[in-house]
């Protein structure tokens, strides 16, 4: 029967094996276990959000050696979803980004990465636990010793749901 | 999310017949996925003072009219409201009475946006001045009645005034002997006002003429205007009449006159503060999603047997086509060009470039990873990127006049993160009308307002006025003022503005990460084959906004990926 379900439709694969007996329970062929793998993959991977989203055109530069901390923008998570990807592309720049409440307190610093050398480089990590719908994002920039700093973009996006995080 | 339900071994106690469970559970697990997880879009604007270090964010203000800024909104089916959350910070506190700032918001059909209707009032905030915190506002729209699909949401700006003070001599008297009058573009103050001498100053002004009492407006000839900046100009070979520039939108009507030329010289130029918004934020989320209750399985009027599960699964399906990620939404920054300040950024909102002969690039945005899960790498993940924009060309020139065509290609490039690896889509349009914009030409060596200024400037479409505003003789200069990068709401709707759509299908299945950058180049000369003839003069592209999503509809999962 495994191999009949889509891997796609499988957001945890050891961990569909109840809900894929099931469909074997039911199910001649995998056409049940199609129609219940379906919705669970919909569930995990569908209206995804890119909650904060930026390319500088310009690029955001700075000679400044402590963080310029640019303005703390509003934006939302979909329910039940508390992990994020952030993704930068900078030059001789250190860039972190926080996840703040609507009042303005750090839930964490979803992100630290220092752009080693003078030509643009790009990095990602996942942060997970956040636990507020409602949140605002906050990007800072600095020079790590000398020079300029150059952000090219910044793109926080919201990461599917995984199985363990379902209701 | 609470209304989800394990579809597992726990139905064996909980439902019988399982058919029936199944049924009834995965269409409810569909419809609380779309109800409790509209789609989002944000846009965060803002940048770096290169000089300072200081974070610029846009400043807006509408004075008698609301500033407009446009997004692209895609509406997904069975959406009946949307929320628009703006996060800013007012700071001013100029406003005689009411609100500092109001802030408001619509959606329409494109359509309507770009033909002329009148626009709704919308949704509106009034909100107060002397802040020293940032705010969310947050305003419900009723969608309910628009087509699916591209929508325009617009947020508004409409100020609160401040009471009128006259501009005066340096030394707080008379008003009139400082004030000479106008040309088609500005007001023009001698040496004398009490102005500064900065160069340019930008400043959220409206621009009155009354008599020195202050009480009698002079003539419907000289409307309020809002001002865009005014500019102090000591160079040797102006006279000292002319010292001073406040530039206007829109423009003056064609009968000049010389205010006070006359011997009773008795009329003054006044400001009025405006209200003025400092913009961090606008982001757009569907707030009620009415998703189809689940359906009988059998018809009471027809023999009993079982639905297929072609069509249910023909549903789930299009869900997943039509809820699809928002990459980017409204209008960018750009261009790279420095301003009078000699720092970049000119602009805080505003995509706009000269375009060349071979492409250049206009605005950016981070792609990929488009509603995929990558388990093991080997899973479905989507390809196709849809780019949404409202465009408007202007070219600059001496003389008012009909359009201009140009045979002008835009393309639509993705990259990797690094700018390799390039995927492009072209789209050539032929004739597209450049609507002029007046060289902003004065006589630098002016002896008196009869030969200073524009005489044909009123003659321009105002709208192409105002975003061609800045390109001086020299037709470099792009330059910076209260109105940048806003659309004022008197001139919406004269079918100038084009609304176009790009779709580009990745060709690098293996890279997740990829950057969209729309480009744009012109032909060698007009469509019509005359030449461009002043140096530096070239058609301007300006994208009012643009949105980028992950392509519904036309991308149709393989049959051999959904299993089937």
């Amino acid at each position: 029967m495994a191999a009949v379900v889509p891997t796609h439709y499988q957001y945890d694969t050891p961990g569909d094996s109840s809900r894929i007996a099931l469909a074997r329970t039911i199910g001649e062929s995998g056409e049940v276990a199609d129609y219940v793998e379906r919705p669970n993959f919909l569930y995990a991977a569908s209206n995804l959000r890119a909650i904060h989203e930026r390319y500088y055109r310009p690029t955001l530069q700075t000679t400044s050696t402590s963080a310029i901390v640019l303005p703390l923008y509003y934006t939302r998570l979909s329910t039940t979803r508390d992990e994020v990807e952030v993704f930068t592309g900078a030059s001789n720049a250190t860039v972190t980004v926080g996840i703040y409440t609507t009042g303005g307190s750090l839930i964490g610093t979803a992100y630290s990465h220092t752009h080693s050398g003078a030509s643009l480089t790009n990095n990602f990590a996942t942060y997970t636990g956040i636990t507020s719908t409602e949140v605002l994002v906050g990007v800072t920039i600095r020079v790590p010793t000398s020079g300029t700093a150059e952000l090219y973009f910044v793109r926080v996006l919201e990461e599917v749901l995984l199985a363990a995080d379902l209701p | 999310m609470t209304d989800f339900k394990h579809i597992d071994s726990t139905a064996y106690a909980a439902d019988e017949p399982l058919d029936s469970f199944l049924l009834r559970r995965s269409h409810e697990n569909i419809k609380a996925v779309r109800e409790h997880r509209g789609r989002l879009g944000a846009w965060h604007p803002g940048t770096l003072n290169t000089s300072t270090s200081a974070v610029v964010k846009p400043q807006v203000s509408g004075y008698t009219q609301r500033s407009l800024i446009p997004f692209l909104w895609h509406l997904a089916p069975n959406v009946t409201e949307i929320k628009v959350a703006v996060r800013h910070r007012v700071t001013t506190s100029h406003a005689v009475s009411g609100y500092e700032v109001q802030l408001s918001a619509f959606a329409v059909e494109v359509s309507h946006f770009l033909n002329g209707d009148p626009l709704p009032d919308g949704q509106t905030s009034d909100l107060s001045g002397g802040a020293s915190t940032s705010t969310t506002t947050t305003l419900t729209l009723d969608v309910s009645d628009l087509s699916r699909g591209w929508i325009v949401v617009c947020v508004g700006f409409l100020s609160g005034e401040s009471a009128a003070v006259e501009i005066t001599k340096s030394s707080g008297v008379h008003g009139p002997e400082v004030y000479n009058g106008y040309t088609t573009m500005f007001h023009v103050c001698d040496h004398n006002a009490d102005l500064g001498s900065t160069p340019t100053v930008i400043n959220h002004w409206g621009l009155v003429v009354k008599t020195e009492a202050g009480s009698t407006k002079f003539s419907d000839s000289v409307e309020s205007r809002q001002m865009l900046r005014y500019e102090y100009d000591s160079t040797g070979g102006l006279s000292t009449d002319l010292t001073y520039r406040l530039y206007v939108y829109p423009q003056f009507p064609p009968n000049r006159e010389f205010v006070n030329s006359a011997s009773s010289d008795n009329q003054s130029l006044y400001y009025i503060e405006l209200g003025v918004a400092d913009l961090e934020g606008v982001t757009i989320y569907d707030s009620n999603v009415n998703h189809p209750p689940v359906r009988a399985a059998l018809d009471a009027s027809r023999p009993a047997g079982a639905t297929a599960l072609v069509s249910r699964v023909s549903e789930q399906h299009q869900v997943f086509l039509e809820n699809t990620r928002f990459h980017h939404l409204g209008p960018s920054q750009n261009p790279t060009e420095t301003d009078f300040s000699t720092f970049r950024p000119v602009n805080v909102i505003s995509g706009s470039r000269i375009l060349t002969t071979s492409y250049t690039d206009i605005c950016s945005c981070v792609v990929g990873r488009g509603d995929l899960l990558e388990a093991g790498g080997t899973n479905y993940r989507r390809m196709v990127y849809t780019l949404r924009a409202l465009i408007y060309a202007t070219y600059p020139t001496q003389a008012p006049g009909p359009p201009v065509p140009f045979n002008i290609t835009l393309q639509l490039q993705l990259t990797n993160p690094d700018l390799s690896n390039p995927t492009n889509q072209e789209v050539p349009v032929s004739r597209w009308p450049c609507t002029r914009a007046p060289n902003m030409r004065y006589w630098p060596f002016a002896t008196n307002m009869s030969n200073y200024g524009n005489n044909y400037a009123h003659e321009y479409d105002s709208l192409a006025y105002l975003l061609g505003f800045g390109p001086q003789h020299s037709m470099t200069g792009f330059q910076r003022h209260t109105l940048r990068g806003v659309l004022p709401e008197g001139d919406m709707g004269r079918r100038n503005i084009f609304d176009v759509e790009i779709q580009i299908e990745d060709d690098q299945p293996l890279v997740t990460r990829r950057i969209a950058t729309l480009q744009a180049k012109r032909g060698e000369n007009t469509a019509d084959g005359a030449v461009i003839g002043i140096p530096g003069q070239a058609p301007r592209l300006h994208v009012l906004t643009w949105s980028v999503i992950t392509t519904p509809n036309s991308e149709e999962v393989p049959a051999s990926e959904l299993g089937s």
